[in-house]
């Protein structure tokens, strides 16, 4: 029995002494280069904010942070990458929505898009619904159209998927026009061929008030007050409406396994880079201002995404 | 005109640091357009983040010297070693690599950096004079009418098929098949991958062409250099003699007698350009397909300076155009317009139909550096093809790894996909097959690029119309003028064959026979 004890208190004394020690080199992240993987090829949205990103974090993190750019299966080639690197926190994925619709898209998907570890939003885009200012003058009268007539929206599919939740709560049928990229839909937008175009803030503001406005914000989050103000104002959201509507982050993770302490560590520097004052501003120059959401508020917004995401998708299929 | 703001643009680019980028960026942008895989959208990212420390002119000057280099530095080693540097010059291999083996490869670069700079500089020119009116004539090509463009261009297939209609035929075939995997343009939802998640984004472009024009070619080579031939020992020897003092080059009258098939190349590739989604390749193989169709007695395809010409024309013509739907709309039309977009925006200026009148001097800084830009490709591209080219002199025990080694980095660089790698190599073992049996590349590569656009424009004027055919294939005056050239094309192409034939047939039968 005694010799039990000194056991259980020894093997008791190791453990809480590796434990120590982990916890010790935890709150010493990070002690070598940082990676920070991209799941799309290089000059993209998501990998243009990065390098804009990653040019100050050396600083913030005090290591070496690289961008890497693994590329294919819609996004998910990416996040397999970092599935399969040691859960130490040096391996950081930051993606958009994209390999999350890619996930819920599949039927056997190889991965879920709960594999992952929420560390923070760096910034969020709406799907927002553009319109001709005579055709749909406001929300009333888009429904009213659409009752009349199949309106036609055209758009990516993220953007499309935003849409298409709003719509779905609103009970408002709609023709989807999906689209392989932004540039294709504003022009066939501009030159008549679809009604209504969807696209995100950044570029809203390029359409708006010349060639259109903008009929809805398909999520529940407020526009930046210095975007609503160049979109004219006063821009009626899903909130407004009574609906749940989506909004799309430019997030940030790690693998699941990685220790606790690492994670907040990660999450709390990741924090300093998107509030440095050198970043805010390039990320606000290049049209995708940071709009920083902390690790718990994220996580917990990130698994109804995935849900409202995953219904939207059997909507536009 | 906004005198002031055109003198304003002036003081801004003519300065030190301004040609000094400029300079850089056509530099960089031959060389990276060169090797194979990295192509103008992969070297304008790596360089976005130095931009946002220039200024406005220093950073227009990096990335438009950046992107017009890069786009003709693809046609470097697809005319040496038959390895596009990007897949805009894949079309330039055909007459480009059969004039080196030939021991022409000198007047092949040089009829290529001609055309390049001509196609490019007048597309400059057409943008500056009449951007905005082109840009309203892109705007009334909706899905049906590019639905009906796409089929104009596979209705070329028939010129670029060769003497074998079906094997032309079977090659496309493939191409549509190898097109159609990936996820469904509509849906989403994967199709034909085989179960295989890797396959989800579709075979990408730059793997396809490594693999069918350079690696296939590589092997053939290679399994020649094992039998110690002689053929190889002299193609090798012809490739050391690029750019030797007794190498023919390029007659100023040579040079203008490609008039016509530049000027498809500027047209097509003006056209192309401006409307989104289809980009330099597509324009390189359209204008080589109309030239090869209108003129059959130039041999164009088989080591002609005619179609180097086209191509090469076509591709360098849309740079400028690209640009037309982002300064006219605000909306870029490519992958590489987007980047300069996001170039703007870093130095605060968005994009939109408003920078005509908030920022007229940047507006007219740029068209300056869209005309400077070509001089200095022009200068820069002969330095750096006879650099370049020296690689040629290595022998072909050398030279044959060397080019299969960089086809492997080529086709991982694009996307840091490992698995673009093997694809590379399977599609390699295909091309050398198709090769060997006398099957053509272009039809595969060409279906390759158009079917999946046809297809989704297809499908969403079927959206768009709900499902009316009548309304979604002939709903408007142009689809149905193209529908007519596409149908008229068709017919022409036809009937030279049969009239081909019927000569051949017909010669035959007058040659007095033998015994």
């Amino acid at each position: 029995m005694k010799t039990m004890t000194i056991k259980a208190v020894t093997a008791a004394t190791a453990l809480f002494g590796a434990v120590a020690g982990a916890q010790a080199q935890d709150t010493n992240y990070p002690q070598q280069p940082v990676t920070w993987v991209i799941p799309f090829g290089a000059g993209g949205g998501t990998d243009q904010l990065a390098r804009l990103l990653a040019a100050e974090a050396d600083r913030i993190f005090g290591e070496r942070v690289t961008v890497e750019n693994h590329a294919g299966a819609g996004g998910v080639a990416g996040w397999e990458y970092v599935l399969d690197q040691p859960a130490d926190g040096y391996t950081i994925f930051n993606a958009s929505p994209t390999p999350i619709i890619t996930l819920v898209s599949e039927e056997n998907p190889p991965i879920e898009p709960t594999d992952i570890s929420i560390v923070g939003y760096l910034s969020s885009y709406s799907a927002l619904l553009i319109g001709g200012e005579e055709a749909f003058p406001d929300w009333e009268s888009f429904k009213q159209a659409a009752e009349d007539r199949a309106i036609t929206v055209g758009g990516t599919n993220s953007t499309l998927l935003g849409i298409a939740n709003l719509m779905d709560q609103a009970g408002v049928e709609v023709v989807f026009v999906p689209y392989t990229s932004t540039g294709e839909a504003v022009t066939d937008y501009l030159g008549g061929h679809i009604d209504t175009v969807a696209t995100t803030e950044s570029t809203a503001v390029t359409i708006v008030p010349e060639n259109g406005r903008v009929i809805v914000n398909s999520s529940s989050r407020p526009l930046l007050p210095e975007i609503e103000e160049q979109l004219g104002g006063d821009v009626v959201d899903a909130k407004d409406l009574g609906f749940d509507g989506i909004s799309f982050p430019r997030w940030v993770g790690v693998h699941p396994d990685t220790p606790e302490e690492v994670k907040a560590r990660v999450a709390e520097l990741v924090g300093e880079v998107a509030q440095d004052p050198a970043v805010k501003e390039a990320f606000a120059t290049a049209g995708s201002p940071i709009d920083y959401v902390g690790r718990e508020e994220a996580a917990q917004d990130y698994e109804g995404l995935v849900e409202r995401m995953r219904s939207a998708v059997g909507l536009l299929q | 005109m906004n005198t002031d703001a055109l003198y304003e643009a002036l003081s801004l680019v003519f300065t030190f640091k301004t040609i000094m980028w400029l300079v850089i960026g056509v530099a960089l942008g031959v060389g990276l357009g060169a090797i194979p895989g990295l192509t103008a959208s992969t070297g304008i990212a790596l360089v976005l983040p130095l931009s946002f420390m220039l200024d406005i002119t220093g950073s227009l000057g990096l990335l438009i010297g950046l992107y017009k280099g890069a786009v003709f530095g693809g046609s470097i080693s697809a005319i040496s070693f038959a390895t596009p540097g990007s897949p805009d010059s894949a079309a330039t291999v055909f007459d480009g690599y059969r004039m080196t083996k030939e021991g022409k490869g000198r007047k092949a670069i040089l009829m290529a950096l001609y055309s390049s700079v001509t196609g490019d500089a007048a597309s400059d020119i057409v943008v500056i004079l009449v951007a905005p009116t082109i840009a309203l004539l892109a705007l009334q090509f909706g899905p049906t009418e590019r639905l009906w463009l796409m089929v104009l261009a596979i209705a070329l297939l028939g010129a670029l098929s060769g003497r074998h209609l079906a094997k032309g035929l079977f090659s496309a075939a493939i191409g549509l098949f190898l097109g159609t995997i990936g996820a469904d343009p509509v849906s989403s939802v994967a199709r034909n991958t085989f179960g295989q998640d890797w396959l989800r984004d579709g075979i990408h472009l730059v793997p396809l062409v490594i693999g069918v024009f350079a690696m296939s070619q590589m092997l053939e080579q290679g399994l020649e250099l094992l039998r110690r031939t002689r053929a190889v020992r002299e193609a090798t020897m012809k490739l050391g003699d690029l750019f030797g003092r007794n190498t023919e080059g390029l007659t100023f009258r040579e040079y203008l007698s490609a008039w016509r098939e530049m000027g498809i190349g500027i047209g097509v590739g003006t056209f192309v350009g401006i409307l989104p989604g289809l980009g330099a390749t597509v324009a390189a193989f359209l204008s080589f397909g109309i030239a090869k169709q209108l003129f059959p007695k130039k041999r164009i395809g088989e080591g002609s300076i005619y179609g180097i010409a086209a191509a090469e024309a076509g591709n360098n013509a849309t740079v400028g155009p690209t640009l037309v739907p982002l300064l006219a709309f605000g909306i870029p039309g490519s992958a590489t317009a987007a980047l300069i977009g996001a170039a703007l925006m870093l130095q605060g200026i968005t994009p939109s139909p408003r920078m005509f009148q908030m920022y007229p001097e940047v507006i007219y800084a740029l068209f300056i550096i869209l005309i400077l830009g070509n001089f200095f490709n022009l200068a820069i591209g002969r330095m750096f093809a006879f650099f370049y080219a020296r690689l040629g002199q290595l022998p072909g025990e050398i030279l044959v790894p060397t080019i299969m080694v960089m086809s492997v980095i080529g086709a991982y660089a694009a996307r840091s996909d490992p698995y673009d790698v093997l694809m590379m190599l399977g599609l390699a073992f295909m091309g050398f097959g198709m090769r060997k049996v006398g099957m053509p590349e272009a039809p595969l590569i060409i279906t390759f690029l158009i079917a999946p656009l046809l297809e989704q424009n297809l499908r969403r004027a079927l959206l768009i119309t709900r499902g009316e055919w009548s309304d979604a294939l002939f709903g408007s005056p142009v689809a149905i003028g193209l529908a007519g050239a596409a149908a008229l094309l068709l017919v022409v192409t036809m009937r030279a064959n049969i009239g081909g034939r019927l000569s051949r047939v017909g010669r035959q039968q007058d040659e007095p026979t033998g015994g």
